[in-house]
């Protein structure tokens, strides 16, 4: 089916019953703009990690779909997410990655924005605004909301709607096997990967809500050289509130070497963190149950819509997948640490995400590829009126605590065979593309009649 | 400085044409994909390394070693990205890209350990595949070479990239 420029014509877009999503919502430069409202403007958006933004005056930039974003802790000790447009002409007033400033300032005509986005120096100020400027209402446009889940910043154009924990919802359970089951929590390396692939952002994401079934043929070329076997038949995609995972199942070392901590065997790289992160089941399995640490690591995963990850034996990495039309995706990558871990054994996993992952990493280099010849396979007149086929697993699905085999785990299964989480991900899609903007898009300027 | 102002200007000189014909010969081993070749001219103590580079206020040059890279090889990694290259499923580099490295601004000095020299030079690398699919890289590379009968072993190799963003899909190109 066809997706133009009627509201109406979306309603059919996304069957995720059947497992049938219409190509033109990956090409059509309307469904893109509607997108950048009721997707980017309506959901929790990631930021960042508070560590990046440790003391006050330090600042990253960012986007939230295509706008410029400062994530900046105030000298008041607050993080507050600036929209990076000058309110006098728009220009950018940050134009680095990264920073510890006291102040923004424009560089076309030297208006000045504290780190907390208030108006502090505009030029000529007596001699040309005298008595039409009110500096209170001119400071940078501040995102509505910015909530912190362990640590995890994220922010929303919407002042309605649910915080970020009930958004989050029963994903909770995952997120902190993920990201919280060192004490001590996560940092991240300094430095990021950032590079641009032509292709529609969701294809991206939907390859992280948990696409198991790539892993075999797309990323066959660690395993022709030795760095990962056959993928087991065993294993889970799950999706919970608005995230989901996907992976196989931890094997016992027993099976393989003789020891007794479970493993996941299809990879053959050096398993550098196996100690620790036996360790950290240990400890989670005391609260939480043997189930339930026995998923660490948990694989691939996604939040809803950009925000994504991937937990391995060999290393940990979060990105997200900033869009920049309908047909380029920009991402950010960054490799996160256990804070626990040994340097040394820091400085093993970063290398190991280093060798296997970012643009040059040895199985990201295939992803690039097949995603933007996805693009291209889609593109035509004819290609965007058929549909993406997302049937496999269709009929299959259980309940995860009936896969996981905990009460305790939260959300839908399928088997690792399954396209279920991909199918849960249109859905929130077509709900929030369906849905009234609740977004402030076009809050009036001061004085605006 | 310039070379007239070293002691040997003339020696210099020879040095550093000297490695920029090995530095023409590498890249087009590169480019013809002749990478069992290329690894040659590594040693098992070789290091390659790309740190990314970050646009940071006030201190935009700062790179450090532990922080995040495109490369942090030793042989054995290098080894593997070789191999890689070559596996019937690397599906980014099926069908291969050509390649042409455009090496320049070479210069090379003596270095205080017998029979090694610091060179440094500029790379052009336009990648073109399938249809238009066309990527550049460019930025320089600062190397310790260490001679080997008539040819040079790469002991030491820092990429500097220029870029903060790639615009590239991947990169499957080696530097």
């Amino acid at each position: 089916m066809t997706v133009g420029s009627h509201l109406a014509d979306l309603v059919g877009a996304v069957q995720y019953d059947k497992g049938l999503v219409a190509r033109s919502i990956f090409v059509d430069p309307e469904v893109y703009a509607l997108e950048l409202d009721r997707i980017f403007a309506n959901n929790w958006l990631f930021l960042g990690h508070e560590s990046q933004v440790a003391e006050p005056g330090d600042f990253i930039t960012t986007y939230m779909g295509e706008d410029p974003i400062i994530v900046s802790r105030g000298h008041d000790g607050h993080v507050r997410a600036l929209l990076n447009a000058c309110r006098h002409r728009g220009m950018r007033v940050c134009r680095s990655d990264e920073g510890n400033t006291s102040f923004f300032q424009c560089p076309y005509h030297a208006w000045t924005y504290s780190s907390a986005g208030e108006l502090e120096g505009v030029p000529k100020f007596r001699l040309g605004y005298a008595g039409v400027l009110d500096k209170k209402e001119w400071g940078l446009r501040e995102v509505t909301r910015v909530e912190s889940y362990r640590g995890f910043l994220f922010g929303n154009w919407a002042p309605e709607g649910p915080s970020l924990e009930e958004w989050l919802g029963d994903f909770t359970t995952y997120f902190d096997l993920i990201f919280a089951r060192d004490p001590a929590g996560i940092e991240v390396v300094p430095g990021a990967h950032r590079w641009t692939v032509d292709t529609n952002w969701k294809i991206a994401s939907e390859n992280f809500a948990a696409d198991m079934y790539h892993v075999e043929h797309s990323h066959a070329r660690p395993a022709e050289l030795g760095l990962m076997q056959a993928m087991p038949d065993e294993g889970y995609q799950i999706s919970a509130g608005m995230g989901f995972v996907g992976h196989a199942f931890t094997r016992p070392v027993s099976e393989d070497a003789g020891g007794e901590e479970p493993l996941h065997s299809y990879w053959t790289l050096p398993n550098i963190q196996t100690e620790f992160l036996a360790e950290m089941r240990k400890q989670v399995a005391e609260e939480k149950g043997a189930a339930l640490a026995r998923l660490i690591p948990l694989g691939h995963g996604a939040l809803f819509p950009t925000f994504a990850f991937l937990d391995l034996e060999q290393f940990r990495l979060m990105r997200v997948h900033h869009p920049q039309g309908p047909d380029r995706t920009l991402i950010h990558q960054w490799c996160v640490l256990d804070r626990s871990l040994p340097a040394d054994v820091k400085d093993a996993v970063r290398k190991q995400y280093e060798l296997t992952f970012g643009p040059a990493g040895l199985l990201e280099q295939d992803d690039g590829e097949n995603w933007r010849e996805c693009q291209n396979g889609m593109r035509g007149f004819i290609g965007r009126q058929l549909d993406s086929n997302m049937m496999l697993g269709l009929g299959l699905e259980k309940s995860a605590s009936e896969i996981v085999g905990d009460d305790n785990a939260p959300g839908v299964a399928g088997g690792i065979w399954s396209e279920g989480n991909q199918r849960r991900f249109y859905e929130h899609w077509q709900r929030f593309m369906q849905a009234p903007s609740s977004a402030p898009a076009s809050e009036p300027s001061p004085g605006r009649g | 400085m310039t070379l007239l102002d070293e002691a040997r200007p003339a020696n210099l000189a020879m040095l550093s044409l000297e490695v920029a014909q090995f530095y023409y010969h590498e890249a087009r081993l590169l480019d013809e994909r002749r990478y069992d070749e290329w690894i040659e001219l590594f040693t098992s103590e070789s290091t390659y390394w790309a740190p990314v580079r970050v646009t940071r206020e006030g201190d935009p040059d700062r790179m450090q070693r532990g922080e995040l890279a495109l490369f942090d090889d030793d042989f054995g990694t290098l080894e593997l990205r070789v191999a890689s290259l070559s596996a019937k499923s690397a599906w980014a580099e099926i069908p291969p890209s050509r390649t042409r490295r455009l090496i320049t601004n070479v210069t090379a000095t003596e270095s205080d350990v017998e029979g090694q020299v610091s060179a440094t030079s500029n790379f052009l690398i336009f990648r073109s595949r399938l249809e238009a699919t066309e990527h550049t890289f460019v930025g320089a590379r600062e190397d310790v070479l260490a001679r080997d009968g008539a040819s040079w072993r790469i002991l030491e190799r820092t990429i500097l990239l220029d870029h903060n963003v790639y615009t590239s899909d991947n990169i499957s190109v080696l530097f």
